[in-house]
């Protein structure tokens, strides 16, 4: 092992939960995010020997991970089947009091205005809080850290206005 | 707008971003699952490799054993190793069946520290369409089922004053295991579909197919087995009760394990549900229950008159043994303290009086093992919004230092 990588289970333990929350912010179905995030991990433990930290952070390299994982786990075919499925399979205690409860949460009602908007929007917005810089968030998205910041302060805008728009519906 | 004001507002939002994105975070459990299936995936070389490495760091750090002894005790050590992680067995423990009792008088925590039993709510199986039981089931009648946070208190009365309940293993099971299943009810391979499937396999008989799945370990599900008819058998009129035992005594499938059936009903279908028991030493049975602490087992299910297909567990061998389980009023102080299985709340917080207390089984899954585990399932029940909601906490039994 390198000897400024640090053990895998470090990493394993300082990112599982911001990889989560990322993941969960683009797929907006907890069951979805925890088969994406642990389908992250096992890729990543398999190829942990190969990453080389001189070259980039743990962040930027786990983040990469997963944000293929989660563009695999949009275009994978049948997804709409199985999400179907799965909605027609949920117990109800999926659909009961959680589903009540949901508006009164008011991260969880962000997240999924988070999950609507377009890709890269989303991805901005949720790599950006999900603790990268800006540089960071462009080198990802294949794009200048000027570019980035574009991106995520227009998304910024849209999610405030679409939260703006639901509380003016409900009103 | 002014500018000022637009600032403002997206500053807000970032701040709620951060705070999103700090606070959601999966499920209790879920690190340890992922991590140990992580390890479990791990190839043997490697393993031993570290069990090595880490007895090196340990001589090294005592230079005084004689060279000799440490090449005696590594044989062992890799010894044991290699009859561990081959699934070969150093007790005599193994019982056919599942269900007998002769073994429980052995060692405590023979196999190790376990795995813990939990709620999982909001989780399906990956393949729903074939999970066996009724417990999962949409279509048929069942509570309204609360998970989230709640201020409980215990004001029932506990039924049996100390437990003996023993713990069952069983390994995971490969291809092979699910051929002779498949052959003992009749059926060949299907090799075309079985590549990538997700099966143990998939297979055909006379006027029936067959799949057996693997186990489900984020619910964890055991591995479990579907047969559907190809033509349906109409059974119209009969008790299906009768009907069902019929068609599962054709595959010799009727359950040889402690169970009770019943019959649930919604429109045209009908699902018979076997309840899968373990046989308790003092007498008496507990459930198993899953995820979302309901029961379930094998079932059979019959619509429009038609019996159209049947699941339930793979026969597998179990081992038994006793682990020390704590008290009763330790259950209780757990169940009261115990954090809720599900983040997801009503508000304000419902105050819950945890009335019921019943002896189950739960299964755990870890290193390639399911561990049937016993464990009190409490409930109790609250109105909110003019609808009665269940709460239920298990509590595993096996005392906390003897898990992992």
């Amino acid at each position: 092992m390198a000897a400024d990588r640090p053990p895998f289970e470090d990493v394993y333990r300082d990112y599982l939960g911001r990889i989560y929350a990322y993941v969960r912010a683009q797929v907006g179905v907890s069951a979805d995010a925890e088969d994406i995030t642990a389908q992250v991990f096992m890729n990543a433990y398999q190829a942990y020997d190969r990453f080389e930290p001189r070259n980039l952070t743990p962040a930027a390299w786990l983040f990469r991970i997963a944000r293929n994982a989660t563009l695999d786990h949009f275009r994978a075919s049948g997804r709409r089947d199985r999400l179907q499925r799965t909605i027609e399979h949920q117990p109800e205690v999926e659909e009961d009091p959680s589903a009540m409860a949901e508006e009164r949460i008011q991260y969880r009602a962000l997240l999924a205005h988070v999950a609507r908007l377009p890709e890269r929007q989303r991805d901005a917005i949720s790599l950006r809080h999900s603790g990268l810089s800006f540089e960071e968030v462009g080198r990802l998205m294949s794009c200048s850290e000027d570019a980035a910041k574009m991106l995520y302060h227009r998304a910024l805008k849209a999610l405030r206005d679409a939260v703006a728009g639901e509380e003016q519906a409900v009103e | 707008m002014s500018d000022n004001k637009e600032d403002l507002e997206l500053e807000a939002l970032q701040r709620e971003l951060d705070d999103a994105f700090a606070t959601t975070r999966p499920r209790r459990g879920f690190e340890d699952e992922l991590w140990m299936r992580m390890q479990a995936r791990r190839p043997l070389w490697t393993r031993l490799r570290d069990a090595i490495g880490s007895w090196g760091e340990l001589f090294r750090e005592a230079p005084a054993i004689p060279l000799g002894a440490v090449a005696v005790l590594l044989i062992v050590v890799i010894g044991a190793g290699i009859l561990i992680n081959s699934g070969l067995h150093l007790n005599q423990t193994a019982t056919s069946g599942g269900t007998s009792l002769s073994a429980p008088d052995l060692a405590l925590g023979e196999f190790g520290k376990l795995p813990t039993p939990a709620l999982h709510p909001g989780l399906v199986p990956a393949a729903t369409a074939q999970a066996p039981g009724a417990a999962y089931n949409s279509s048929f009648d069942q509570p309204n089922l609360y998970f989230g946070p709640a201020t409980l208190r215990w004001t029932g009365q506990m039924p049996l004053q100390s437990v003996q309940a023993p713990v069952y293993r069983y390994a995971e099971p490969g291809v092979s295991l699910a051929d002779q299943f498949a052959a003992s009810v009749g059926a060949s391979s299907n090799k075309q579909v079985q590549s990538g499937s997700g099966f143990l396999g998939t297979y055909s008989g006379q006027a029936f197919t067959l799949t057996v799945q693997p186990t489900e370990p984020q619910l964890p599900l055991e591995p479990y087995f579907s047969l559907a008819p190809t033509s349906p058998p109409n059974v119209s009129g009969a008790d299906p009760r009768v009907a069902a035992a019929t068609f599962l005594g054709q595959y010799s499938l009727v359950p040889s394990w402690p169970n009770s059936v019943t019959v649930q009903q919604s429109g045209g279908r009908v699902l018979v549900q076997y309840s899968r028991a373990f046989q308790l030493p003092g007498g008496g049975v507990a459930y198993l229950v899953n995820w979302i602490g309901q029961r379930y087992g094998a079932s059979v299910d019959i619509n429009n008159g038609g019996v159209t297909g049947a699941s339930g567990p793979l026969p597998l061998n179990l081992d038994a043994t006793t682990y020390r389980l704590i008290s009763n009023d330790d259950a209780v102080r757990t169940a009261l303290e115990s954090a809720p299985a599900s983040t997801q709340t009503i508000q304000p917080v419902p105050a819950v009086d945890l009335n019921s207390v019943e002896l189950v089984y739960a299964l755990a899954f870890a290193r390639g093992q399911g561990y049937y585990e016993p464990a009190y399932l409490f409930s109790g029940t609250f109105s909110y919004n003019g609808q009665t909601y269940t709460k239920r906490v298990l509590v595993p039994l096996v005392d906390p230092t003897l898990r992992s």
